[in-house]
């Protein structure tokens, strides 16, 4: 039987949230100042490039079921704090439960993973994947970037009568979710490398 | 002990550490790097560079300025050519 650590899952809740919301954070400044002076008319071009799909494979993956209510915490207080009045115009019915999808897409991926035997022996949800081998993480990004475009949109159209979604959207939803989540790793790629080679951190090699 | 949260964190660098050995970004360490740099920077200034250039400018040993310059060598990074004025002397030349 596996033994709850409440430490634990402090400790990972604390690390999810603010991992989470410093990316959404990143995002939607980068999303709303126009860094590159695209000038885009449309305003949800940012969505091409999702960040904090980074997040919800790499804390999925390597912190498994303890992250999970932060993940969903951050997901859904994330756009209300980061811009509360766009927020309560631009507010979808569904979007909370729209952001569980988006959170199950992850866990179905990583599920799918261990069920393909990745990991030895039989299979069970609360046996860890080795995410080391950084090939079975990017396995889950392109799974679960799929998934959660069509999970995430299903949820909002199936609740509000009144929405239609077309295909280009989920599209959009699923390229974004994709190159967020890598993104996010070539970017800690980049850091890790830096510290290395500025000797701020040991090589785990070594 | 090491706890659960610290082998997780530990497990995100080596899932970092493993896509750096991969792209073979980090065959260097970081006293050939400061060799290379050493090089490259003695040619933009000077014009040439020999060996003794970069040990008095690096301040590393012979033995290592040495062993680096032959994997640079091995590399195709940088060729090493005998001197016009001193046959005693090699010149590095950066590999283009």
């Amino acid at each position: 039987m596996h033994k709850f650590d409440l430490t634990h899952f402090i400790k990972v809740s604390i690390t999810v949230y603010i991992f989470y919301m410093f990316l959404y954070g990143t995002w939607y400044f980068l999303h709303i100042q126009d860094f590159a002076n695209l000038r885009l008319e449309n305003e949800w071009a940012g969505s091409f490039v999702f960040l904090p799909h980074g997040a919800r494979v790499l804390m999925v993956c390597f912190f498994r079921y303890y992250s999970l209510p932060a993940l969903y915490l951050a997901d859904i207080t994330g756009p209300s704090i980061m811009n509360h009045e766009q927020y309560q115009v631009t507010y979808v019915d569904g979007s909370n439960i729209a952001a569980l999808g988006c959170i199950a897409a992850v866990i179905l991926s990583v599920e799918l993973i261990k069920w393909s035997r990745v990991s030895e022996g039989k299979f069970s949800f609360f046996k860890p994947v080795n995410f080391k081998n950084y090939k079975f993480l990017f396995l889950v990004v392109v799974l679960s970037s799929l998934l959660s475009g069509v999970t995430c949109n299903s949820i909002i159209s199936i609740i509000n009568d009144q929405v239609s979604i077309d295909v280009l959207t989920v599209l959009r939803f699923m390229i974004g979710d994709f190159i967020g989540a890598v993104t996010v790793i070539a970017l800690m790629w980049i850091v890790f490398t830096t510290a290395i080679d500025n000797r701020l951190i040991l090589s785990p090699e070594k | 002990m090491t706890t659960n949260y610290r082998k997780d964190l530990v497990s995100i660098l080596e899932m970092l550490s493993n896509i750096e050995r991969d792209l073979n970004l980090a065959n260097y360490n970081e006293t050939e790097k400061k060799i290379y740099y050493t090089i490259a920077m003695l040619i933009s200034n000077n014009g040439s560079c020999n060996i003794t250039d970069v040990i008095l400018e690096s301040r590393f040993s012979r033995s290592t300025v040495y062993k680096t310059i032959k994997k640079f060598e091995r590399a195709n990074l940088i060729i090493v050519e005998q001197s016009s004025n001193d046959k005693r002397e090699f010149n590095l030349v950066l590999a283009t």
